[in-house]
């Protein structure tokens, strides 16, 4: 146990000039600054419909944006590239060469992932206040600078986006164990996106067992979607939570007997 | 508790697909202080077998044991005692050398001055800033080997510790296993093609061909073997007269190349074989010793 914390930071050092650690600061500045460059283009059209805090009305074009494509491929690309780290440079073997059992080298990766997905959004939490900030600088009709943004909502939006992360942090770890070839997973995943477009447009409410619109259905609830809040959490992020444990365990068993690292 | 071996194998056989093994009932014996060279053509099983000695690969049949222990139920213990390099060093090239060190030192709780010291001990002190994608080749095999010196191992696995350096790193290389091997005792378990560099390394030999240990012993015993197979090359004024004088007495005679191939038995022999040639009125114009080299000797033990 003396050794489990240095053991969890070293997958932190490993991301170091890396695709992961870029796609992590790329990504929680992206989102708002494309919502706040349309807003600056669409800003008279935005004034007409301004509500009581405009705040609002960026928090929900950031947030939709972010949960319905944006934040699981983020997921699935992060989780790709930080596996790819170990694949491309033929370092599992001295993973497993070093006094470390295999669960803990699995469990450090998920803590990681966890990890990293967690910086994602409170990276987006500043991004996201300042570009609001500039934009209401810039334009001063959208009465950004005059009002506050509701705090309380947007540090809401993130625990649940975080709790419906995890289904899909499990998967992909999951998948990125089970193929060394980072296009299968990839390819996975834009499959998914397809069948959650389908069940939408289909107004099919077993989306409610379909892990990849859950970032979604935490933020936005399509008309034909009713569900029940179970405890301090809606339905489906009890589903994400279930899917997380069911394929952790599931990662856990092939990681520590099966996986064979590059060979 | 380590024992006489450091590396014990026990009818140890492997294969990727168990109808055509790698090799079948290997039993390897690595004394403790020895440098143990393991030699084989190119697929013969040597990294197969390091894998497997390294917990790499799930070992099928036989036991394998480390420090007097076997390693199936010792495995960390085991994995905190050595220090290894298998085929290409593994390193995470967005990372610095220091970096890469780190990471192990911080994985196996070792002091952060044990990084300078191996760096130094490699050469690398000066690169040790430098991300290791701008490494050469040989850089990146220094870093391999201060990685694996950095637990201050009582066991070394090398596969291929000198591959991509230049003549001069060989060298260093060569003094600083050496250096380990005669001031603390380590053991050093290596496999190489350069077959010359172990012969001025290694204490013990084995020799792998097809799955199977053609020789395993310690240097004096191969060179004993390399003795047995010298020959002495003479040429005489009439050498098929003096292939039928001699043929009684040396049944293994031959004629290769217009020269007359006796097995070298000795330099007293030598000599009364000249005599004998001389006092029946030929002529000798040429006698060469032509020693085996451990090439030979490999190439002897390893070719069908």
């Amino acid at each position: 146990m003396t050794r489990y914390w240095p053991s969890f930071l070293t997958e932190i050092i490993k991301i170091k000039n890396s695709f992961a650690k870029w796609l992590i600061l790329v990504s929680a500045f992206l989102m708002p600054a494309f919502v706040a460059f349309v807003a600056l283009t669409k800003w008279k059209q935005l004034v007409k419909e301004i509500p009581d805090n405009p705040w609002t009305i960026f928090s929900e074009m950031s947030w939709k944006g972010m949960a319905f494509f944006y934040s699981f491929f983020f997921i699935v690309l992060l989780v790709c590239l930080y596996f790819n780290i170990e694949y491309k440079n033929n370092t599992w073997k001295h993973l497993f060469t070093l006094p470390i059992r295999k669960g803990q080298v699995y469990v450090n990766k998920l803590l990681a992932v966890f990890l990293f997905v967690v910086c994602y959004y409170i990276l987006f939490v500043p991004f996201w206040i300042i570009l609001g900030y500039l934009l209401g600088a810039i334009r001063p009709q959208l009465q950004l600078i005059t009002h506050t943004p509701d705090l309380e909502l947007l540090f809401r939006n993130c625990f649940h986006s975080v709790i419906s992360s995890l289904s899909i942090i499990a998967i992909h770890i999951w998948l990125s164990i089970r193929f060394k070839n980072m296009i299968i997973p990839i390819g996975f995943a834009v499959f998914c996106s397809i069948v959650m477009v389908a069940l939408f447009q289909g107004s099919a409410v077993e989306v409610k067992y379909f892990p990849y619109a859950y970032h979604y259905l935490s933020i936005s609830k399509p008309p034909f979607f009713h569900e029940s809040n179970w405890g301090p959490l809606p339905e489906h992020e009890w589903y994400s939570l279930g899917f997380f444990f069911v394929f952790t365990m599931l990662g856990y068993w092939d990681f520590t007997r099966k996986f064979p690292g590059n060979q | 508790m380590t024992g006489r071996f450091v590396i014990e194998t026990n009818n140890l056989s492997f294969g990727y697909d168990k109808k055509v093994p790698v090799f079948d009932k290997i039993n390897l014996q690595v004394e403790t202080s020895a440098i143990y060279g393991f030699m084989g053509p190119n697929g013969a099983g040597k990294t197969t077998l390091i894998r497997l000695l390294l917990g790499l690969l799930p070992h099928q049949t036989g036991q394998i044991t480390l420090f007097g222990k076997h390693l199936a139920s010792n495995r960390i213990d085991i994995l905190s005692r050595l220090g290894c390099l298998v085929e290409q060093p593994s390193l995470y090239e967005n990372l610095t050398g220091r970096d890469n060190l780190r990471i192990t030192c911080m994985v196996r709780g070792l002091p952060k001055n044990r990084i300078d010291t191996v760096l130094k001990m490699t050469g690398l002190t000066d690169a040790a800033d430098k991300r290791v994608d701008a490494y050469s080749l040989g850089m990146k095999q220094r870093l391999g080997l201060a990685i694996a010196l950095l637990p201050e191992p009582t066991l070394l696995v090398l596969d291929e510790p000198v591959n991509g350096l230049d003549p001069t790193g060989i060298i260093e290389i060569r003094e600083l296993l050496i250096h380990l091997n005669k001031e603390y005792g380590t053991t050093i378990f290596l496999s190489s093609h350069l077959l010359s560099e172990l012969e001025k390394l290694v204490t013990h030999i084995g020799i792998l061909r097809k799955g199977e240990l053609v020789f395993q012993g310690s240097a004096v015993e191969l060179e004993a073997i390399q003795r047995q197979q010298s020959f002495v090359a003479i040429d005489t004024s009439n050498n098929q007269q003096c292939f039928l004088l001699l043929k009684n007495d040396q049944p293994a005679i031959s004629i290769k190349a217009g020269r007359l191939m006796v097995p070298y038995q000795g330099k007293m022999e030598l000599g009364e074989l000249c005599k004998k040639i001389v006092l029946s009125g030929l002529n000798i114009y040429e006698v060469k010793v032509v020693h085996h080299d451990l090439e030979d000797v490999f190439m002897k033990l390893t070719s069908n």
